[in-house]
């Protein structure tokens, strides 16, 4: 015979269970003496427990009713006007993160195809459409003066310091982008708790 | 066209949420007896359990607003009724008395013997429900008398339902334990 269901049966006798652990505890059920015995007793105590009627006599409901009717404030049971700004600040935070996400990811994908257009040497021939210079102009500048002074780790150094600017131009936008999506984000997330806080209830 | 009964519930509630007070007694007058039993399951004192109740629908009535429309209002009146009457025990501690001598409880008809044997019965199951911590009597007295389910329970109380069960499971193993020790036979009570 497979192991008692003993923890089981509360929640047996609750209607709690579904599926594999309902079938384990009826197969076992019906071959365990020990186990339909403690269920027996798990039904008799919640019939007891039910068909005890209370050792006081309460007032009716109408009467309890009509005495606190008497007790009932004045004012309150008053639903709170709903808050238009607040629910409209919601909507459009939200509507704007989606907007922004969508406008991102569609000029991303313009930019990436147009870069390679560029580099294949697709688009030579377009007026106005060059590829970003490589050498941003203050270090054209510093080369040009102190080029020779400044030996293989200057060079160096200033070759790295091109590249982060460069970095930084080129993903400036898409930073300032991702910026404003995450504030909308949490702009729209804060106004649906805030909306969240003011409607729920705990006593 | 006739208003299902959760749709006629759903009426009351809204009007008693504009201020309708006899929306509210409507509603009142539905939950007043279940509300008043699981509050005098758990206090085990009828004063107490009356005065619990009282501030429950009190407490309902100031927050009603707040209530979201679509959740059980039974529940979320358990909710309240539970925490008052745990209030109210903590407040003011009693010792368990003796039931009144001219309290009904049975048919006379029956004959003073089966009238003395239900009093002892009622007075023993209330001694042993309050004998039980707070916390499992909480959760036994919702299953045993709102007839919450387990998710039910674990919602009102704000616990994880695994331990309402194996609060459901302590308290009814205690309860027996208890009975037994009183040599009350379950079995021949109710076979």
């Amino acid at each position: 015979m497979s192991e008692h269901v003993t923890d089981w049966l509360n929640a047996y006798h609750d209607g709690e269970l579904r599926g594999m652990g309902l079938q384990r505890v009826e197969s076992h059920l019906t071959a365990c003496a020990e186990c339909r015995v403690a269920l027996e007793e798990l039904r008799a105590l919640s019939a007891l427990l039910r068909q005890t009627p209370p050792e006081a006599v309460f007032p009716s409901a109408e009467h309890f009713a009509a005495r606190l009717a008497l007790r009932l404030p004045r004012h309150a049971g008053l639903v709170p006007a709903r808050n238009v700004w607040l629910e409209l600040g919601g909507w459009l935070a939200t509507l704007g993160a989606l907007a922004v996400w969508l406008f991102l990811n569609i000029t991303v994908w313009v930019r990436s195809a147009f870069l390679l257009a560029l580099d294949a040497g697709l688009l030579a021939n377009l007026p106005g459409l060059q590829p970003l210079p490589l050498q941003m102009n203050w270090v054209a500048a510093l080369t040009f003066v102190w080029g020779d002074q400044l030996g293989l780790p200057g060079q160096l150094v200033l070759s790295l310091l091109n590249d982060v600017h460069l970095f930084v131009i080129r993903s400036q936008g898409m930073l300032f982008s991702e910026l404003l999506l995450m504030l909308l984000y949490l702009g729209g997330l804060a106004l649906w708790w805030l909306r969240q806080s003011k409607s729920s209830f705990s006593a | 066209m006739t208003l299902s009964s959760s749709e006629l519930e759903a009426a009351l509630i809204a009007q008693a949420q504009r201020g309708d007070r006899q929306a509210y007694g409507e509603l009142v007058r539905q939950y007043y007896a279940s509300v008043v039993n699981v509050a005098y399951r758990l206090c085990g004192d009828s004063d107490q359990a009356q005065d619990a109740t009282q501030e429950a629908f009190l407490k309902a009535w100031l927050n009603l607003p707040s209530f979201r429309p679509g959740t059980s209002l039974r529940n979320w009146l358990y909710r309240i009724a539970v925490n008052a009457a745990l209030d109210a025990l903590r407040r003011e501690r009693k010792t368990i008395e003796a039931a009144p001598d001219d309290l009904p409880l049975t048919d006379p008809a029956n004959g003073p013997e089966c009238e003395l044997l239900q009093r002892e019965r009622v007075h023993l199951v209330r001694g042993a429900l309050l004998s039980l911590p707070e916390a499992s009597r909480a959760v036994l007295v919702l299953r045993e008398y709102g007839e919450l389910s387990y998710q039910e329970i674990a919602t009102v109380l704000e616990i994880p339902i695994g331990t309402v069960m194996s609060r459901l499971n302590s308290a009814r193993a205690q309860l027996k334990r208890l009975l037994e020790a009183q040599r009350w036979s379950l079995e021949m009570e109710y076979v």
